[in-house]
């Protein structure tokens, strides 16, 4: 069965800086990507956890970039953070605080898009 | 005022929703630009190996690459393209935003780069037509 995400609201005052900054005011382009990255998130959110209960770093770090990058263009500011956060992380080895930073991400992403 | 340009490109990216903001993108603001998709430097060589190699002609005018792939980097793709001495452009699309990597990526020798913020959209159809006609 297909997996049915909701529809990522472009309300909130984040999405709609990003679709004025990012999306050159095209709502419908914005859209077709977040609902996209809505179904992206679910797959990533078990990758993230298998590289993460693997020690995977640089494959974690890369997640981690992916994510960030996507985040921002979608105007989730503060979660872009966090991301950008554990590819610094996972980069500089630091398994622990990674770790912390994934549990961080993936309990937003897991629940994707934020109600 | 002529119409643009035909170009053929392609682009790498493992990033799905990526892949498809930028298809997406092009497709409807310029749509003279025909992009094929691959999602590895492996599967992006073996595309460019498809070509004369001894004349340098590719079906492409530009490889556009994420800098950040799960089997390499896109520099590693510029690095085939200028050692085959095959006749198309490079640009780099980046998310990372740290200087140093923007750095890194135009010491390296591309037609173009790009950091995957702000107004990149927008900007992506002039860069790669600007970045074809160098070649």
């Amino acid at each position: 069965m297909a997996t049915r995400h909701r529809q990522p609201s472009v309300a909130t005052p984040g999405a709609r800086a990003a679709i004025a900054a990012n999306f050159d005011g095209d709502e419908q382009l914005y859209q077709a990507f977040a609902a996209s990255c809505a179904a992206q998130f679910a797959h990533d959110v078990s990758a993230g956890q298998a590289r993460c209960d693997a020690g995977d770093l640089p494959a974690l770090r890369r997640l981690a970039h992916d994510l960030a990058s996507a985040l921002t263009l979608l105007g989730h500011d503060e979660l872009f953070a966090v991301a950008r956060t554990l590819e610094s992380q996972a980069a500089a080895g630091d398994l622990h605080s990674a770790r912390a930073s994934w549990r961080v991400l993936r309990t937003q992403l897991a629940d994707w898009p934020p109600p | 005022m002529s119409a643009p340009s035909a170009l053929n490109v392609l682009y790498v990216e493992d990033f799905a929703p990526g892949a498809a903001l930028v298809r997406d993108t092009l497709s409807r603001r310029a749509p003279e630009i025909r992009v094929e998709i691959v999602s590895t430097v492996a599967q992006a060589i073996e595309k460019l190996n498809g070509v004369e190699h001894d004349r340098g002609i590719t079906p492409y005018d530009v490889v556009l690459t994420d800098l950040n792939l799960p089997d390499g980097l896109g520099t590693d793709i510029l690095a085939h393209v200028r050692s085959r001495r095959l006749m198309l452009a490079v640009v780099i699309l980046t998310g990372a935003v740290g200087d140093d990597t923007l750095d890194a990526v135009r010491r390296a020798g591309a037609d173009g780069y790009l950091a995957k913020r702000g107004d990149y959209l927008a900007r992506l159809p002039s860069e790669l037509h600007r970045a074809a006609a160098k070649r």
